[in-house]
């Protein structure tokens, strides 16, 4: 084949073009320390480092997020520890004082210490952790549990069963009636025959409805209890007039419990039937109803937050204060309501009702170590969870190793050969360009 | 017996086709670096003998050129791949740039950052830090689409632009070969050969071959017709048919290639070319980058839609508000047609008092496909039923308002309708075109707080926030087979291999067309060593011819002194 000036010019600077390309590439990786520094190096490996690039700033962020919650169920911990503390505390009051031996001014003593640790409680159930309140649910920035006012207005509603006549001539929603207290059963008080004090019938009902005490003459003053319903509750109704009169015929109030006390305005009835009536007439199938109002209300949201412990894995975060001290559910415990009738009974002086209440107390105990042993396994999960992150990250970033950086032994090597390549091509190409027939003749 | 003057005659002749044939190798020797150049040959023969049958020396023949069509026309047919190569290199490795991950201000990094701002918002859903946090990635996140896609813009401007520098080169070219073809035509119609000339009409013509794909056809009188493309005559003889780039209709800015025949008759060629810069060029600003302008639109509306649809029936800290417009507006026809894109059921409206309880629950029934946004208008009013409490009203623009009278306020419960979205209330992306116009809604860049986390204004609610932080892991594009990253992540490894295999069908072509050249310059390159030698025996041969014609001048001299 005919070698021509051009053939011999392209071809030396075509190979020294290629060794340029191979050492610049070389170059880059060295100094880049990368072995793919644009997705055509190896497009495949390029997405996959993006891939785990992804998976690397993921488990970052979730790790950081677990820190987070574990230092917030680490705080509910430390409350819920305290609220054992303080029941403990109660306990061992309470036994202390359901004995014989003990006086009633031992006991008023104690009323007011249980009083104290009522609000200890209250205020460990409000706990915050930052601006947000531990036990609130997902309403985080509202204090969860409220303590109810002592009195609430009932609702008065009739069955049905009100007589056709008396119903055109009575209005009951004018019939007032207010509970006094705290109570967190609903109670209802149904009137079962018409007439006055001494004449009409009621009955009693604690358990919204479902379970009727028997019928028994509406006096100004009564006791009643529902042997079907709640066992404990025994109420006391009684009327009052506004200025808190008993046993007056035109009265208007209606009295449960010691401080549960129901009134009612029945001026608007008496003016209706008055001038026949000697005095309130109460109508068959009215009906008072009493919503509960426990001492303390829940408020927080019974939702929990959802946090996401592993892609695509969640878990419910922390427990809310009613679970642990209102007890929702059926054999729980409402602790400030059972506090507060050990308060009464320590008022009253009432030894066997002390002594009852134990049981109670036992059960609210156990209530809160389930939800701390509930916050100490998610505490654990958590944990377990950023090690396995932890575990995945540094898996990722070997592989990532693996597919991104330089084997620096390897690519010097290949540097080196390539630098010897280039030496040799600029070599024999100089050589081959140089000399033409002209340099021989003279 | 010749007389001495033909033998003398004879010795001149011999001189002067030495002469020329070192003249020939001096033009050889001096044209051996010109483009295109092939080497000229001056070859002699015996000239017409003596009737006795004594030679009569040398006569001169034309010289001629050494050339091989064949090598030559290979090399016209298979540069326009190469070109077509070349360009396509040029532009995936910037494309490539465009998506490349290897800086801090890639794409797909914003989007990690954004999925994990959400993540750590769901954690935190009342932290005001965080939602900062948020909205800054959701701003970076828009800002890194605008940026990907004005470049990906700019890009197509870059061919746009080179696309008209191809024309005029072509024009340009086009006139030359017209201009040699009427100088072959002139010099050889006397019986010369134009070789200087035919070279240059060749050289003319394999330039053409790298803007685009070539045919010349030779004709009898040696001029050529020049053929582009499908079908377009470019040239022929000494008659040219430009081309035109011009702006016509279609998009703004981006020109069409026209074809001038006689009488101003114009037709498109702008899809007619096979090969060469020129077609590639029209391919990547067509199809190339604009499949993946696509692709970044796609993805800019995916995420957008995706992170939308949780975020409009949420909540945040402060997202209560007495006065709401849409982002988005109708025109005035629009607003009593049908509206698309809903669907069917009900959307609830709350009205909240100051300290964000939910006072009243409005239910807005839509039916889709039937309803406009007059209709839908009226439907809440008619539902709400005191304009003082929640009124809804179209504005001037087209946009639509809700307002509540103070101190209420009010927010979005569930929409099964997607009026929220399709209206753009209380979204956290706002797009119309993709990627090109991709921004975080104007009320959470001023108030983070209005960024939803969860529902019903209860601010330890992290629903709505968990949901946008798992998009990130769900199959949410491609008939919602692959997730944003993935979609991503495919883009990229498509210019990845795209430029590889470009790569290697790339060397594998210019070693074809180098061959090629290889043997075209085996044969018609110059050689410095034989263009030497040839010189040097062509020396000798005028030597050896002044030699003979002295010789035969003393053969005179003798017979004149006789």
């Amino acid at each position: 084949m005919r070698v021509t000036e051009v053939a011999k010019r392209e071809q030396v600077m075509g190979n020294i073009q290629r060794n340029s390309a191979k050492l610049q590439e070389l170059q880059m990786q060295m100094a880049s320390g990368q072995r793919i520094n644009r997705p055509s190096d190896d497009p495949m490996g390029a997405v996959k480092m993006q891939d785990i690039v992804t998976k690397l700033s993921t488990n970052e962020q979730l790790r950081g997020n677990l820190a987070e919650n574990v230092s917030f169920l680490e705080r509910s911990e430390l409350e819920l520890g305290q609220m054992l503390e303080i029941l403990g505390k109660v306990r061992t009051l309470t036994l202390s004082q359901s004995g014989s031996d003990s006086n009633d001014e031992s006991r008023l003593m104690t009323a007011r210490e249980l009083s104290a640790l009522r609000k200890g409680l209250l205020d460990a159930g409000n706990a915050r952790e930052g601006k947000l309140y531990v036990f609130s649910g997902v309403k985080s920035l509202t204090p969860p549990l409220k303590k109810n006012l002592p009195h609430q207005p009932a609702k008065v509603e009739t069955t049905g069963i009100l007589q056709q006549d008396i119903r055109e001539l009575l209005d009951v929603s004018q019939f007032r009636a207010q509970f006094d207290g705290h109570s967190s059963n609903d109670y209802r008080i149904r009137i079962t025959k018409t007439g006055l004090f001494g004449q009409a019938r009621c009955q009693l009902s604690d358990d919204g409805g479902k379970t009727w005490t028997e019928d028994e003459v509406l006096r100004p003053a009564v006791h009643m209890f529902n042997p079907k319903g709640r066992p404990d509750d025994r109420v006391f109704l009684r009327f009052s007039d506004e200025e808190g009169r008993l046993g007056n015929q035109s009265a208007g109030y209606f009295d449960i419990d010691l401080d549960r006390v129901i009134d009612f305005d029945v001026e608007e009835m008496d003016q209706l039937l008055g001038s026949e009536a000697q005095g309130i007439v109460f109508p068959e199938g009215m009906e008072f109803i009493f919503a509960k109002n426990p001492e303390v209300d829940y408020v927080g949201s019974p939702e929990k937050k959802e946090i996401m412990i592993a892609t695509g894995v969640t878990s419910l975060l922390g427990v809310t204060a009613e679970e642990v001290l209102l007890g929702k559910g059926e054999g729980e415990v409402d602790a400030f309501s059972l506090i507060a009738s050990l308060e009464r009974a320590m008022l009253e002086n009432d030894g066997t009702a002390i002594a009852k209440r134990l049981g109670e107390l036992e059960l609210a105990e156990k209530q809160i170590l389930k939800r701390l042993a509930d916050t100490g396994n998610l505490v654990r999960e958590l944990q377990t969870a950023e090690m396995k992150l932890e575990d995945q990250t540094f898996e990722h970033e070997k592989r990532l190793s693996e597919i991104r950086d330089v084997d620096l032994a390897k690519t010097s090597l290949e540097v080196n050969t390539a630098e010897v390549n280039n030496r040799l091509a600029l070599d024999t190409g100089s050589r081959l360009i140089q000399p033409t027939l002209a340099d021989f003749l003279r | 017996m010749p007389s001495l003057n033909s033998a003398l005659n004879m010795g001149s002749r011999a001189m002067s086709a030495s002469q020329r044939a070192v003249t020939t190798a001096g033009h050889n020797i001096a044209n051996q670096n010109t483009e295109g150049f092939s080497r000229q040959q001056q070859s002699t023969q015996t000239a017409f003998p003596q009737p006795n049958g004594i030679g009569n020396g040398t006569e001169p023949s034309p010289t001629t050129r050494v050339f091989d069509r064949f090598v030559q026309s290979k090399i016209v047919q298979e540069t326009p791949r190469s070109g077509v190569f070349t360009t396509r290199e040029e532009f995936f490795s910037k494309l490539e740039l465009v998506f490349s991950e290897m800086s801090d201000s890639g794409l797909h990094r914003a989007m990690n950052d954004f999925w994990n701002s959400w993540s750590q918002l769901a954690n935190q859903p009342e932290s005001d830090v965080v939602r900062t946090r948020v909205r800054d990635q959701g701003d970076t996140l828009a800002t890194r689409f605008r940026e990907r896609h004005a470049q990906l813009q700019s890009l197509r401007k870059e061919a746009d632009a080179r696309i008209q520098g191809a024309v005029n080169q072509i024009n340009n070219l086009a006139q030359q070969v017209k201009e040699l073809n009427r100088q072959i035509y002139s010099y050889e119609i006397s019986g010369h050969q134009a070789n200087d000339a035919r070279d240059a009409r060749e050289l003319a013509v394999e330039k053409l071959s790298k803007l685009v794909d070539v045919n010349m056809i030779e004709n009898s009188n040696g001029r050529t017709s020049v053929i582009i493309g499908r079908d377009w005559t470019l040239v022929e003889g000494d008659q040219v048919f430009e081309l035109d780039a011009t702006l016509r209709g279609g998009e703004a800015g981006m020109v069409s290639i026209d074809g001038i025949a006689t009488h101003d008759h114009r037709r498109d060629l702008t899809r007619s070319f096979r090969g060469g810069q020129m077609t590639e060029l029209i391919q990547m600003r067509d199809e190339t980058i604009v499949g993946y302008m696509n692709q970044l639109d796609e993805l800019a509306f995916g995420v957008a839609t995706k992170v939308n649809q949780p975020h409009a029936t949420g909540t945040g800290i402060s997202s209560a508000t007495d006065l709401l417009k849409s982002a988005y507006a109708l025109t005035p026809e629009a607003r009593a047609q049908p509206m698309p894109f809903l669907q069917d059921g009900v959307f609830q409206l709350h009205l909240v008092d100051r300290d964000n309880s939910i006072l009243e629950t409005y239910e807005i029934e839509v039916q889709a496909g039937v309803d406009s946004l007059e209709d839908i208008v009226k439907r809440i009013n008619q539902t709400v039923n005191d304009p003082n409490l929640l009124a809804a009203s179209i504005g001037e623009d087209g946009s639509m308002f809700l307002e509540s009278g103070q101190p209420r306020r009010f927010i979005f419960g569930d929409d099964q309708t997607a009026i929220t979205q399709v209206m753009g209330f209380n979204s956290f992306f706002e797009t119309l075109k993709g990627a090109a116009d991709l921004r975080i809604s104007p009320r959470i860049l001023e108030d983070p707080n209005a960024i939803s986390t969860g529902r019903d204004l209860i601010p330890g609610d992290n629903q709505v926030a968990l949901a946008i932080a798992k998009l990130q892991n769900q199959p949410t594009m491609r008939d919602e087979t692959v997730t944003f990253g993935e979609y991503y992540n495919s883009i990229l490894g498509d210019i990845g291999l795209k430029v590889q295999r470009n790569q290697v069908e790339k060397a594998q072509q210019d070693n074809m067309v180098q061959q090629f050249r290889e043997i075209r310059s085996s044969i018609s390159a110059v050689n410095m060593d034989e263009e030497l030698a040839d010189m040097i025996q062509h020396q000798k041969a005028y030597e050896a011819s002044a030699r003979y014609v002295s010789t035969v001048d003393e053969m005179m001299q003798t017979l004149i002194n006789m």
